[in-house]
C-alpha cells in the first residue's frame, strides 16, 4: 500500500480528515481550472488577434492589390493609347497604383510571416507584376519613339495582367483565405478541455457543499456558495465570450469579407473585359472583342436600366443575373444598396462608350475616345467598386476588432476567478474544520 | 443667370476672423443637446459654411423649397488656414462639434481633415446624385471613391494679362511673367500649392509629383523674383482689382474670377500656360459630430442634379464636377448655353493633359513650405 493511499485512508477516518480531504480535491481541480482556463483564453486571444492583425488584413491587401494592379493596367492603357505627347494624368494615375500595388505586396509579405505556401504564391506574384512593369515601360518607350512594335508590348503586358498575375492573386488569395479559416478553427480549440475540466470542479464543488450541509445541518455555506457562483460566473463568460467573439468573426465573414471577394471578382471580371477590349482595339482581333463582351455580360447579363438601379436601390429584385445584381443582393444595409446602385449606373455608363467606341471607324477618333470617355467611364466604374470595397474592408475589419474586443479581461478572468472560488471553497471548508477541537 | 461678383471660393473680408470665432462658440454652445449616438441633436435647421460669392442666389431658397429643410448659409469661410485655426481646430480638435453640417475646405484641407479624423462619412442612401461625380474626382488618394467629400466647385490657376499693357504682346508661359519687360508688373496668388506649382512647371518638375526639393526650387525663384520687384505682390481674389486698375500686366489668376471679369472687360484674357496650369477644387464635407448629417447629404444631392449644379455653374463660373452640367446649360439656352461652350469651363483633351493637381506632400513639410511661402509673400 503506498504512503499516499495510507495518508488518504488515515485522513479519511475522521471527520476534520474527510474535510482536509475535500479541501484538497476541490483546490487541485480549481487550481486545474484556472490553468486549463488561462491557457484556452490566452490561445483565444492570440488567435483572435491573429486574424486580426494578421489574416484578416493580408486578406483586405490582396484583394486591393488586385484593384490596384486593375487600375495601374487601365490607366496605362489610356496612357498608351494617348501617344504623343503622354497623358500625363494617365501616366500619374498609373504610377501611383503601381506604386500602391508596391506597397500592398510589402504590406502582405510583412503579415504572412514564415508560412512557406503563401511566400511561394506571393514571389511569383511579385516577379510578374515586375515583369508586366517592364513591359508597359517597353511599350511606353517604343510608342513615344514610334517605333513599330510597339502594341505588342502592351498586349503581351494586358495578357500577362489578365492571365499570370490573376492566377498569382488568386492562389495568393486562396492560400490567406485557408490561413484564415486555419487561425479560425484553431482560435477556440482550448475552449472545450477548459469547459470540461471546470465542469467536474464545478460538480465537486457542488458535491462538496452537499456533503458539508448533510454534516453540519447547515443549509448554506457562504462561501462555499460564493466560490459556486464564481465559478459559474466565470464558465459563463468563457462561454458567452468564445461564442460571441466567434459569432462576430463569422459575420465579419458574411458581411464584410465574402462580399469584399464578389465585389473583388467583380473588379478583376470588369477588368478582364476591358483589358479584352483594349487588345481587340489595338490589334483589331474580332475574338478578342467577342471574348470582351461574354465576359462583360458576366459583369450584368444586360442593360443597367433605371428600373434596375431603382429595384436595387429599394432591395428588389432587379431580375437581372450577373455579378453586380449579386452584390445587390447580398447588400444588408440601404448604403450598401445604394453604393451597388452606383456601380451599376457607372458600369452602364462604361459599356455605353464601349458599344460607340464599336462603331467609331476613324483610328484617331478611336483613340481619343478610349483615352478620354472610355477611360473616364472605367476609371468612374473602378472607383465606386473600390468604394464598396472600402465599405466592405471596414465593416470585415470592425468586426475582426469588436471580436478581439470581446476577449478583453478573458485571460485574466479565466485565471483569476477560479482561483477565487479556490479560496472560497477552502475558507468555507475550513470555518467547518474549526468547529472541531 | 446673372454673374455674381466673385471672390469665388478663395478669400474675404479680414473682418470675418471675429464672426468666425463667435460662430465657433455658438458651435461649442450646439453640442450640449446630445442624442443617444453622442451626437449633438439635429436643430432642424441646415447649417451650411461655404466661401462667399460662391452660389447661385436661388439655390438656398429652392432647396428650402424642395426638402423643407430651412437653410442657414453662411459665406464666412476665408480661408482654409483660418479655418483650421478658428474652427477646425478648437471644435473638430477637441471632439466637440463645429455647429455646421457642411463645409467646404479646399482638397488638400479635405484630405488633412481626414486624416484628423474629422469628416464624417457621407450617407449615401441619401445622395443618388452621387453618381454624378466626374471620375476625375473620385480617385483622390486620401479618398478613394469620395465616400467621405463631394467636390463643390473646381478652378484653375493659370494666367491673366491685360494686352494693353504687355505692349499688345500676348503671353503664353509663366516663364514669361519674370522676363525683365514686365519687372514689377506681376502679379502671383497667394495660394502656395498653386504658385509654387506653376513655378515647378517651367522648371521642368511636375506639381503632382512634387518633393520638398522642386518646391524648394520654385520658392528659390520665387524668393528671388520678389526681392529684385519682378513681383510686384501677392493677392487673394484681389487681382482681379489689380488688373482692372493697370496695377497688374499680368498675374496668376484664377479661372472663375477671370470668366466673371470678362463679362464687364472683355479685353482682359485668361491662358492656360503651355507649361501647364494647376487645377485645384473645394469640397463638402460633413464635419465629425455633426447632428445634421441626412440634412447635409440632402444639401449634396440637391446640388449634384445636373440642373441645381448648372444655375450654379452660371452664377459662378467655375468648373463644375458634376456630369450632365455642359448638357443642362445648353438646354438652358441664351448666356447659359454660350457657357457651355466656354473652354475653360470645360476644357478640352488636351487642355486637361496640361492641368495638374498638386501632390499631397507630408503635412510637417507643407507646412514648412508654407511658412517660407508666406515670409516671401509678406
Amino acid at each position: 500500500m503506498s504512503v499516499l493511499t495510507r495518508g488518504i485512508r488515515d485522513a479519511a477516518a475522521t471527520t476534520p480528515g474527510r474535510y482536509r480531504l475535500w479541501s484538497v480535491v476541490t483546490a487541485v481541480l480549481l487550481l486545474a481550472t484556472a490553468v486549463a482556463g488561462w491557457a484556452a483564453a490566452t490561445a483565444l486571444r492570440s488567435g483572435t488577434d491573429r486574424i486580426r492583425n494578421n489574416a484578416g488584413p493580408v486578406l483586405v491587401a490582396t484583394q486591393q492589390l488586385v484593384s490596384s494592379l486593375a487600375e495601374a493596367d487601365a490607366a496605362a492603357t489610356a496612357a498608351f493609347l494617348s501617344g504623343r505627347p503622354e497623358d500625363p494624368e494617365s501616366r500619374r494615375l498609373y504610377e501611383q497604383a503601381l506604386a500602391r500595388a508596391g506597397a500592398q505586396i510589402e504590406d502582405v509579405s510583412a503579415l504572412i510571416g514564415n508560412d512557406p505556401v503563401t511566400h511561394d504564391s506571393l514571389k511569383d506574384l511579385s516577379v510578374a507584376v515586375t515583369r508586366y512593369a517592364g513591359l508597359v515601360e517597353a511599350a511606353r518607350a517604343t510608342n513615344q519613339a514610334s517605333v513599330p512594335g510597339a502594341e505588342r508590348y502592351l498586349v503581351d503586358a494586358l495578357n500577362l495582367l489578365a492571365t499570370t498575375v490573376a492566377d498569382d492573386a488568386t492562389r495568393l488569395t486562396d492560400a490567406t483565405q485557408r490561413r484564415f479559416e486555419r487561425d479560425e478553427d484553431r482560435r477556440d480549440t482550448g475552449v472545450l478541455p477548459a469547459v470540461v475540466v471546470a465542469a467536474v470542479a464545478l460538480a465537486v464543488l457542488l458535491a462538496a457543499q452537499l456533503w458539508v450541509f448533510r454534516q453540519s445541518r447547515r443549509l448554506v455555506n457562504i462561501p462555499m456558495a460564493l466560490a459556486t457562483l464564481l465559478l459559474v460566473g466565470g464558465i459563463g463568460w468563457l462561454v458567452a465570450a468564445t461564442f460571441r467573439s466567434g459569432t462576430d468573426i463569422e459575420r465579419a465573414r458574411a458581411d464584410g469579407y465574402d462580399s469584399i471577394s464578389l465585389t473583388s471578382r467583380i473588379q478583376t471580371t470588369a477588368y478582364r473585359s476591358k483589358a479584352d477590349e483594349t487588345v481587340a482595339l489595338i490589334t483589331s482581333d474580332q475574338s478578342r472583342r467577342t471574348r470582351a463582351a461574354e465576359t462583360a455580360r458576366s459583369v450584368l447579363a444586360d442593360r443597367a436600366t433605371p428600373a434596375v438601379v431603382d429595384a436595387v436601390r429599394a432591395g428588389r429584385e432587379p431580375g437581372l443575373p450577373g455579378l453586380l445584381t449579386d452584390a445587390a443582393g447580398v447588400a444588408d444595409s440601404d448604403r450598401e444598396r445604394a453604393a451597388v446602385a452606383e456601380m451599376l449606373e457607372r458600369w452602364q455608363r462604361y459599356q455605353d462608350t464601349s458599344a460607340q467606341l464599336r462603331t467609331i471607324t476613324d483610328a484617331a477618333q478611336v483613340r481619343a475616345v478610349a483615352v478620354g470617355p472610355a477611360a473616364a467611364t472605367f476609371n468612374g466604374f473602378n472607383f465606386s467598386v473600390e468604394s464598396v470595397l472600402s465599405d466592405n474592408r471596414d465593416q470585415f475589419l470592425e468586426g475582426l476588432a469588436s471580436s478581439a474586443d470581446r476577449l478583453g479581461y478573458l485571460t485574466l478572468i479565466a485565471l483569476l476567478v477560479p482561483l477565487a472560488a479556490a479560496v472560497g471553497a477552502l475558507g468555507g471548508l475550513q470555518l467547518r474544520i474549526n468547529e472541531y477541537p | 443667370m446673372t454673374p455674381q461678383p466673385r471672390s469665388a471660393g478663395r478669400s474675404g473680408p479680414s473682418l470675418s476672423r471675429r464672426r468666425f470665432l463667435a460662430l465657433s462658440a455658438a458651435a461649442l454652445a450646439a453640442g450640449a443637446c446630445r442624442n443617444s449616438n453622442g451626437l449633438p441633436d439635429f436643430s432642424g435647421q441646415l447649417r451650411v459654411l461655404n466661401w462667399s460669392d460662391y452660389i447661385d442666389p436661388d439655390t438656398v431658397s429652392r432647396f428650402e423649397q424642395a426638402t423643407g429643410t430651412p437653410v442657414d448659409y453662411v459665406e464666412e469661410y476665408n480661408g482654409n488656414e483660418e479655418a483650421f485655426e478658428t474652427l477646425f481646430e478648437p471644435t473638430l480638435g477637441r471632439g466637440r462639434p463645429t455647429g455646421f453640417d457642411v463645409v467646404v475646405p479646399t482638397y488638400w484641407a479635405v484630405a488633412r481633415m481626414l486624416e484628423r479624423g474629422w469628416v464624417r462619412q457621407i450617407p449615401l442612401e441619401r445622395v443618388p446624385n452621387h453618381v454624378n461625380i466626374e471620375p476625375a474626382y473620385l480617385g483622390m488618394p486620401w479618398d478613394r471613391g469620395a465616400r467621405f467629400h463631394m467636390p463643390w466647385q473646381v478652378g484653375i490657376t493659370g494666367i491673366a494679362y491685360n494686352p494693353a499693357l504687355t505692349g499688345g504682346r500676348q503671353i503664353r508661359t509663366v516663364n514669361e511673367l519674370f522676363e525683365p519687360s514686365l519687372r514689377g508688373k506681376v502679379g502671383m496668388v497667394s495660394e502656395m500649392r498653386e504658385t509654387v506649382g506653376l513655378v515647378m512647371l517651367t522648371q521642368g518638375a511636375d506639381p503632382s509629383r512634387a518633393t520638398r526639393a522642386t518646391a524648394e526650387r520654385a520658392l528659390e525663384r520665387l524668393e528671388s523674383a520678389k526681392a529684385d520687384g519682378q513681383i510686384k505682390r501677392f493677392t487673394a481674389d484681389a487681382f482681379v482689382g489689380a488688373l482692372t486698375t493697370g496695377e497688374f500686366a499680368a498675374c496668376l489668376a484664377w479661372s472663375g474670377d477671370i470668366i466673371q471679369l470678362q463679362q464687364t472687360r472683355p479685353d482682359i484674357r485668361f491662358v492656360i500656360p503651355a507649361e501647364g496650369a494647376i487645377r485645384w477644387f473645394d469640397s463638402m464635407v460633413i464635419p465629425a459630430r455633426s447632428g445634421g448629417a441626412a440634412a447635409a447629404a440632402d444639401w449634396m444631392n440637391f446640388a449634384y442634379d445636373p440642373a441645381n449644379a448648372a444655375r450654379i455653374t452660371a452664377a459662378v463660373q467655375y468648373i463644375s464636377p458634376v456630369l450632365g452640367v455642359r448638357e443642362a446649360l445648353a438646354a438652358a439656352g441664351g448666356a447659359s448655353a454660350r457657357l457651355a461652350e466656354n473652354p475653360i469651363l470645360f476644357p478640352d483633351d488636351e487642355t486637361r493633359r496640361r492641368l495638374y493637381f498638386w501632390a499631397g506632400l507630408d503635412t510637417a513639410t507643407e507646412d514648412e513650405l508654407q511658412e517660407r511661402f508666406s515670409a516671401i509673400t509678406g
